[in-house]
């Protein structure tokens, strides 16, 4: 089916449905900590990234910023939890 | 506008050539200003989520607080949107060609020629049909080796009618480009493979995403193309140059004329071509010999 959208606006529409949809399956089933939700959402945006490749080669570079900033974001998210279990 | 000779095909008085508001031409606004519009939506973005973010994480609402950061994130990923490809692309395109398209509009209208241009067949890898704008609508026999002279005005009878002007059309470089990337001599190829043909071939260039219908019947030929990359010259030409649209066609109109010229090896003329957002419709008369002329 043409729906004649361009790729970013296509990641951009999947992006924001996986948003939506794990807050709502997350508050459901009652997950309160807040570091849950970011470190889903990071993974989420690697995966739409991912499955609809939105940008041209000289986009990509902006796009790698973002990226490593939600991963340093997911990685400390990621230690602390570790350090919390190896206490 | 003096209005006094308006044809109802044209979108042009015939007298003074002044244009009329084109009833084909709907605007698709929403690709023109598609930069501008994504970095209002990105602002737009930002500042509801950063506020609903706040809001939240105060008063302790952490479902959405997370809202909220997924709400920043679209709108940073927005703001981080240039123009599109296919959108850069269709601006150069107009802004190179643009010039010299309305260069023969004029020429059209200064030397007062009305009828549509007749594309004529041409045979051969490489060979590019040519466009002949006669000087009135009285049919007269147009030989098919016109197409390989490289005259422009051209005699083809005794009488003042049998006479116009052969023109490489807009589209040539695109024809010759499908060509080439197919590998395909255009004439060899059936009328049923051409709508697979043509959707792949454009497809290859950049100028539509494989949305291509042609339908043939008797004598009439509907080719539709979908998401068009040219929709920027398209509209500029439909407004600045409308008798070269009409009676020669754009680049893209003129290359579909000249390919079902090329492919059906019959005499090709343009009926009608409607542009709705970015799908273009072209409706084109064939007819093998000037007994069918009109």
């Amino acid at each position: 089916m043409e729906l004649g959208l361009e790729r970013i606006e296509i990641f951009l529409i999947t992006y924001a449905c996986l948003v939506v949809s794990t807050v709502f399956v997350l508050s459901y089933v009652s997950v309160t900590q807040i570091d849950v939700y970011v470190a889903a959402l990071a993974i989420e945006y690697f995966v739409a990234i991912l499955a609809t490749s939105p940008h041209t080669p000289v986009e990509t570079r902006r796009e790698r910023v973002l990226g490593v900033m939600l991963m340093v974001v997911f990685g400390a998210i990621v230690i602390e939890r570790v350090l919390a279990l190896l206490k | 506008m003096c209005g006094l000779d308006v044809d109802a095909e044209d979108n042009f008085c015939r007298t003074c050539g002044a244009q009329l508001a084109s009833p084909h031409l709907r605007t698709t606004g929403l690709r023109i200003i598609q930069p501008k519009s994504f970095a209002l939506s990105g602002i737009f973005l930002l500042v509801l989520g950063t506020a609903v973010t706040v809001v939240t994480y105060l008063e302790g609402i952490i479902p959405i607080v997370a809202l909220g950061l997924g709400c920043i994130l679209l709108g940073v990923m927005t703001l981080f949107i240039p123009e599109s490809t296919s959108f850069r692309a269709g601006r150069l395109a107009t802004l190179s060609s643009l010039p010299s398209l309305t260069a023969i509009d004029a020429l059209i209208k200064d030397l007062d020629i009305w009828p549509r241009g007749i594309y004529i067949p041409a045979k051969g890898f490489g060979a590019v049909p040519r466009v002949l704008l006669p000087l009135s609508d009285a049919p007269f026999a147009i030989p098919p080796g016109l197409a390989r002279t490289s005259r422009v005005f051209v005699i083809l009878g005794k009488n003042s009618n049998e006479r116009g002007i052969l023109l490489v059309p807009p589209g040539a470089e695109i024809v010759s480009a499908l060509e080439n990337c197919l590998q395909t001599d255009l004439s060899t190829i059936k009328l049923d493979d051409l709508e697979a043909r043509l959707g792949f071939g454009l497809e290859i260039l950049g100028i539509s995403k494989r949305t291509v219908t042609v339908k043939v019947a008797e004598r009439v030929a509907t080719v539709q193309v979908g998401a068009t990359s040219l929709v920027d010259l398209e509209e500029q030409l439909r407004a600045k140059a409308p008798r070269l649209v009409t009676q020669v066609g754009s680049p893209l109109i003129s290359a579909l004329a000249a390919v079902v010229s090329k492919a059906s090896g019959k005499y090709v003329r343009i009926k009608d071509s409607t542009m709705d957002r970015s799908k273009l419709t072209v409706t084109l008369g064939m007819f093998a010999d000037e007994s069918e002329w009109n």
